[in-house]
This record gives structure tokens, sequence and C-alpha cells, in this order.
């Protein structure tokens, strides 16, 4: 293998010049986000709800990723248009690779539940079967990468939760630091080519161990790989859930009594979730002091403390004192010490402890005065109360969610068969969500002593691997050139911490300056950016805050690659105070080459106005939806422009967007 | 010498990470450990992992405290007395660095080691499964030490103190 394929720096800019979908379930559309055959540097495409957004975001990145090679017939099913009798659908995504046409076909097949694709590009000889993307792009072209330059408000918010690594991940995909990794693996197969290179003489022993390696390699390698794919999974599986969730909500009906009752009930579970993480933290510092811990133990520390001063601990005089008069001529007293005297005194200085025992000691002392028995005494014990009063607020959360399931389950059975049916759909999502978390945490969890061939932990079958190794080192006498792969590992491993560290600190430098000018009259900024990113002087943000500081993050990251990608959103502005659109429109324009938005009509306030004040003369508006009977009115009044499908249709007209107005569409 | 923990430590613990309750590793060491010194069970800990050289920030306020439990018991186990100065003042230098600010020395690292190895097997044996839940854990975990504190007959022999 040779390292120069991992120092190229080609750059190359990839332009997203509009998509195609045909009996898919989303409505047939071809969207066109050229003006005049050049992509301008902002394409709005109003889809309103029910259009299918998701899906076509979600085939967008299955033609950018090649992921779609590995959905199951479930996720090919789940494509199909609802009701349709058509075997099969295709979705086709044309970009520019920098001026070179570039295109991704996907085929589905209904009947055999598959999809194929095909590539087409002018420099690798016109069309090919298979996703076969440009080099120079293809390393970015994947589920850590795509989602970076393709997503919604979700991303955002994810970089902000600590409980996740996205921000994270992000730098990492970014500036490709598992390139280290690759170095490492080119000088491990060095070591194991050394070690194949062996004679008859550790030919036994070492048949076994280096096919125990190869079995833990495969195996970490495959876990890594399913690692992988069941993050995407749930990524995906969470995205689904929260659109069931809106499609759900948006059916359900309740009277003004159920109403208020619901917001009552879904208010008390927010506040009660935070005051049970509160509560359970306030614990743990209680449960840090031993103290508190049982009335026994602070009474065995005050025991201690007295039975010092009764045996009278620490003494005023110390073995130092002994020690050090053995070394003068002339005792205390004024009689000389001579070598008889000298032994006598430090025989003596062996009775009493050193300076620094006596000095713990009394600290000791000090640390039981203040913390037993200067504290208040209590009836009962403080951990007590704390535990009971945690244990309260989980009866009661679990009461007021055990009530919110019943509301839902009430207005679900009221609201129709439509409803029971996204119900069903979204408890089936659910499950397949915690199925998928409770396998990672298996795929994540830390090393039990043994670990078998067969194990699911990653951490544990490094471990083992390396023991392996170790042994194999051994074995062949390469243990000298084992220790220099195992020095190649650490600074390959210590690099990628500064590299990392240091990405990290100018990342969050530049973000600051660019905050400092999106929300000028917000004080808002990244204190760190660790696993996620951490906010100055503040423990959450609103959602308009999380997403600015999200774009800012993200748009700062794609500037700083040597390649352009576009930046595709869906509701750009949906979340965002009137003042933040503004600010957030502005700024967009003015850090990416290309911004797509998917957005709704009720986004276009202040967002857009800002948008044409920074890219005017570069803005294709596009509204395109679903016809369905109760679209009637609104097919009726089509301008002569607009290109209808079956079920669908697109218009390219500024004034046709700003004044699009649509009632909730039922299907 | 440092603390050490079982390997088995972190992973038994791993699910309460999800729930953010824990900031340190320290903290699974030192719930076992005080479940070590409430049970007065110390099980030899064979290879472990190294975890820390010292007690981590949120935990220098009580590290003469834990070090107290750890004479406490200690003197117990060697059946020593506590009213005799002599057998303190072996206890003390058996157990800390003379030369040190009264940290443990190796044979005081040995021995905490061992109580929060053996309060770990108690935590393994006597809880179903692995915790999954702070605030579900937390609770079985203080009325248990609570109790198995004050059925010892080494803590039990003590004035209880309520704080």
């Amino acid at each position: 293998m040779q390292l120069t394929c991992y120092l190229r720096r080609e750059s190359m800019k990839l332009t997203l010049l509009g998509w195609e979908s045909t009996g898919l379930r989303c409505p047939d559309l071809a969207i066109d986000l050229t003006k005049d055959g050049i992509a301008p540097r902002v394409s709005l495409v109003q889809m309103p709800n029910g259009t299918g957004k998701t899906t076509t975001l979600d085939l967008i990145k299955a033609s950018l990723t090649g992921r779609a090679l590995d959905w199951s017939s479930d996720d090919v099913r789940r494509l199909r248009r609802p009701g349709s009798a058509n075997d099969s659908g295709k979705f086709v995504l044309r970009l520019l690779a920098d001026s070179d046409p570039l295109t991704f076909e996907l085929s589905f097949d209904f009947l055999e539940e598959k999809v194929a694709y095909r590539t087409s590009w002018r420099a690798s000889g016109g069309i090919k079967d298979g996703w076969e993307p440009p080099t120079e792009v293809k390393r970015f072209l994947n589920d850590r990468f795509v989602p970076l330059f393709i997503f919604n408000g979700e991303l955002a918010q994810d970089l902000l939760d600590g409980r996740q690594a996205k921000a994270l991940e992000a730098i990492d995909a970014l500036c490709q630091l598992e390139h280290l990794d690759s170095i490492v693996t080119v000088a491990l197969e060095d070591w194991q080519q050394a070690t194949r290179n062996q004679g008859a003489r550790t030919a036994s022993g070492l048949a076994g161990w280096k096919s125990r390696e190869e079995r833990l390699d495969a195996r970490l390698k495959k876990v890594q790989d399913l690692r992988q794919k069941l993050t995407s999974e749930l990524s995906s599986e969470e995205a689904r859930i929260s659109e069931l969730q809106i499609e759900l909500n948006d059916r359900l009906k309740y009277d003004h009594t159920t109403q208020r009752r619901k917001e009552e009930v879904e208010t008390r579970i927010h506040s009660h979730e935070i005051a049970l993480v509160e509560k359970t933290r306030s614990i743990l510092q209680l449960i840090r002091q031993p103290q508190f811990l049982s009335p026994h133990f602070a009474g065995g520390l005050a025991m201690l403390k007295d039975q010092f001063d009764r045996v009278r601990l620490p003494e005023r005089t110390s073995r130092q004192f002994f020690v050090e008069l053995a070394d003068e001529s002339q005792c205390v007293c004024g009689r000389p010490i001579g070598e008889t005297e000298r032994q006598a005194i430090l025989g003596q200085a062996n009775n009493y402890l050193a300076n620094e025992l006596y000095s713990f000691i009394n600290n000791l002392k000090g640390d039981i005065n203040q913390s037993v028995l200067d504290e208040p005494k209590a009836v009962s014990s403080r951990i007590g109360v704390a535990v009971a009063e945690q244990k309260l607020i989980r009866r009661e959360l679990s009461q007021f969610r055990t009530e919110l399931e019943q509301i839902l389950a009430e207005s679900i059975t009221d609201a129709g068969a439509a409803a029971q049916k996204l119900a069903k759909e979204l408890k089936a999502c659910e499950t397949k969500r915690d199925e998928l978390s409770e396998m990672l945490a298996k795929i994540d969890e830390h090393p039990d002593s043994d670990v078998s061939d067969d194990s699911w932990s990653i951490r544990g079958l490094q471990r083992e691997l390396a023991r392996v190794r170790d042994m194999i080192a051994q074995i062949t006498g390469t243990v000298e050139l084992k220790a220099k792969l195992d020095v190649v590992q650490a600074i390959a491993k210590r690099t990628k911490e500064i590299a990392r560290e240091r990405l990290r600190g100018a990342i969050r430098d530049d973000c600051n300056s660019t905050l400092e000018k999106v929300l000028s009259g917000d004080p808002i900024r990244i204190e760190k950016i660790g696993n996620s990113l951490s906010l100055r002087d503040q423990d959450g943000a609103s959602v308009g805050q999380t997403l600015a500081v999200g774009y800012t993050f993200l748009t700062t990251l794609l500037n700083r690659g040597a390649h352009k990608f576009p930046l595709v959103v869906d509701s750009p502005a949906g979340s965002l105070d009137d003042g933040v659109r503004t600010r957030v429109g502005r700024m967009i324009p003015t850090l990416c080459d290309q911004f797509v938005a998917f957005t709704i009509s009720t986004e276009r306030g202040y967002f857009l106005p800002a948008l044409e004040e920074v890219a005017s003369n570069s803005i294709v508006y596009l509204t395109a939806f679903r016809t369905t009977k109760g679209m009637q009115g609104v097919i009726d009044s089509l301008p002569a422009s607009a290109i209808r499908s079956v079920d669908g249709a697109v218009v390219s007209d500024r004034e046709y967007f700003l004044k699009f107005e649509m009632p909730q569409e039922q299907e | 010498m440092s603390f050490f923990r079982s390997q088995e430590m972190d992973g038994w613990f791993s699910h309460l990470h999800k729930d953010n309750a824990f900031e340190f590793q320290f903290d699974h060491y030192y719930m076992c450990l005080m479940i070590g010194f409430a049970a007065l069970r110390d099980d030899p800990l064979q290879g472990g992992s190294e975890l820390i050289r010292h007690f981590p920030g949120p935990y220098s306020a009580a590290s003469k405290l834990i070090v107290g439990l750890l004479l406490i018991a200690e003197t117990k186990k060697l059946g020593k007395q506590l009213s005799n100065k002599r057998d303190v003042e072996f206890i003390v230098q058996q157990y800390l660095e003379s030369s040190g600010s009264g940290a443990l020395n190796d044979v005081g690292f040995d021995r905490i080691n061992n109580y929060a190895n053996g309060g770990f097997k108690y935590l393994v044996e006597e809880y179903d499964d692995k915790p999954y839940h702070a605030d579900t854990f937390f609770g079985w975990y203080t009325d248990r030490l609570r109790k198995l504190a004050a059925e010892s007959p080494l803590w039990s022999s003590q004035k209880a103190i309520t704080l």
C-alpha cells in the first residue's frame, strides 16, 4: 500500500443541478435548480408537508453515498408509491463535478424489492453500472460526511447534545483524520509480513496465534462496519420517528379540556425529567462524602478523632526532632552528645512518627471536626431524604407518562384508521430504534476480562488483538519491529489527538467570529468543542440559537476543506426567531457556493428578504406539490409555465413562490 | 502505586453513563470501595487496570475521611486497638507515605484496592444484572450500604451520627 494515496489533495467542486423521481413514494417531479443553465448561489424549493420532502432528501443522500445497496426489502418497499401498481421506480440525481456532468441513477425493482445504481461521468468513460463516483470525491461520499452538507435542524440539535459525539465526528469526517489510522494499517501489514517469513522453528505454536489474530481482526472490522451501519440506521429511524410524530400530531384532534390537560401533563413530564436528573446528580454529590453515606461511618470517624485525642496524637515532637538532635554535638540540656548518646537518641526517634504523618493526623482530625462534628445533625439522613424525593419524582413522572399515553391512545382511536396506521408505524419504528440502541450499547460496552473471538465489544476485541500480536511478536522474534509498530500507533494516536485539539480550537475561534456577526445582539458563543459543542455560560440554547450555531459550525467546517459541496437544508428557517432569520438569511449565501433549501410557505417571512438582500440575482424559486383531489383549487390556478406529472406539479417563478399558500394537504 | 480496579468494573457500570450520572471512572471505584468498607470485604485484586494515582478533584475534600475509614477497617482486620497509641501509630505508619503528604503508600494502596474489589464483587453478586438507570441504582445502593454498615460488627459498634 502506498502512503502517497493518502496525501493527495486534489480539489473538486460538486454542484447540485437537480433531480427527477418517478413511481416512488414522493410525487413524480423533475426539479431543475439551474437558471440559464447555471446553478445559482441559492435555490429555494418550496414543498408543502406531504410532498415527500424527507423521502426526496433520503434519495439524494442515497444517490450520493451508494448506501441503497445495503437497503433491506422493507426499505425498498417503503419507497414504493402507496396504492400504486408500478413494478418499478427511478430517481435520478444530476450534479456537476467541477464542469463535468455527473449523474447517479437509482432503479427500483419493486417485484424483486431491489435497487440498482448507474453512474454517468464523462471523465470515467460515460455510463457505468453501479455506484462509481469520481475518485477525488469518493472518500467524502459516505454516511459520515454527506449528512454534514445535507441536513435538517436535528443535526444542529445533535451537535450540542453532550450524549452524542456529532461535533467530533464532523471534524473527523471533514479533516479525514482516519488517514492516520491507514498509516498504522500500512505499518501493521509490514509487521504481519515479517511474522509470516518465519521458519519451521516457530511454525507450530505460531500458526494457532496467527489464525487467532486473523479471526479477531476480521471480527473487529466486521463489528466496526456494523457499528457504522447501525448508527446510520439509528439516525434514519430517529428522523422517521420525528416525521411520524409530526404527521400523527397533525391528525390528532383534542377538545379544549383535553388539549389543556395534555399540555399540562407534557409540561409536568418535562419538568420532572429535569428534576430527576438534577436530583440524581445531587445524590451523587452526597454519596461522594462518606460521612453522609452511613450514620455509622460518621460515628466511626468521630470515634477515630476521639481516639487520636485520647492517645494524644499527634505528638508535639516528631521523629525529625530526634534525628536532627542526634546530629548535634550538644544536647538541648547542654550535655555533650557522644556515640552512645547518639544511638540512644536515634533509638528513641523510632518511637515517634514522621512530621508528615503527624500533619496528616492533624488534617484528618480537622476534616472530621468540620465534616462530622460541626455538621448540623439531622433526624433523617440527607441522602435518605434526597433518595425519597427522587423516588417521589420518579413515581410522579411515571404517572404523568401513563396519563399522556392514555390521552394519546384515546385521541388516536378517535382520529380514525389513518392515524391508527401512523401510530402503529411509529410504534414499530420506536421498537426498531430501541433494538438498534441496544445493539450499539453492546458494541460500545467496556470489555469483560475474557474476550472471545465472537465478542461484540470493539474495545474488548482491540485489547485481545493487541495481546495476541504481542504474543506473535515474542514467538517470531519480531519484538523490536512490533515495538516500532507500537510507536507508530502511539504517534498516530497522539497526532490525531493533537490535530483534533488544534482543529477544535481553530474552528471554535472561526465560529465565534462568525457568530459575532450573525448573532450580534446575542451573547451566545462556543466555549469548547469536545465531543459536542459547549456554549459559553449556558446550559442550553433556544431552538433558533441552536440552529444558528449549527449552521455556523457546519459551514465553517465545509469552508475549511479543499473541496466544495452544496449545502442542502431542510426547513432552514422553521424554528428561527424573526431577528435570527434575518441574520441567518444574510449569512448563508456568504458561507457557501451553493445553498439549496427545502422550505414551506411559513418560512418565507424575514428569511427570504434577507436572502434576496445578499443574493438577489442568483436565486431560483421553485414550488412543488402533490396534485391530489383536495388540491383542485390550487391545480386550477396553476400558471401556464407549470410542469405537471401524474401526481405532482412544479412551478419555477418568483411571484408564484411568494404568493403560494396551501391548506394542509389531506391524503 | 495507584488506585487499581478490576477490569470488569467499568463494564458493569457502563450503562449508567447514558444517564450522564458519572463524571469520573473513580466514581465507580469509590462506590465499590464504600461497599467494601461497609461489608468489611476485601478480595485480593489479581491484575486489574490502573485508574489514577491520587484522589481526583471532587474527592479531594473527602480524601482524608476515606483514608480514615481505611484505618478504622484495617485496625479491626489486624486485631489492633485504636485506644492503643502504639497500635494507631503502627497502622498509620503501615499504610501512609512517611515522606509525602500523608498519601497512601504501596501497602495502603494494595489494601484499599482490595476493599474496592471486594465491594465490586459484592455488588455483582447482590445486584440483579447490571445497573441501567442511575436514579434506581443510587436508591438501592444507599439503602444497601446503610443496612450493611448497621449490621456490621465493626460499624454497628460505633455511635450513629445522622447527617
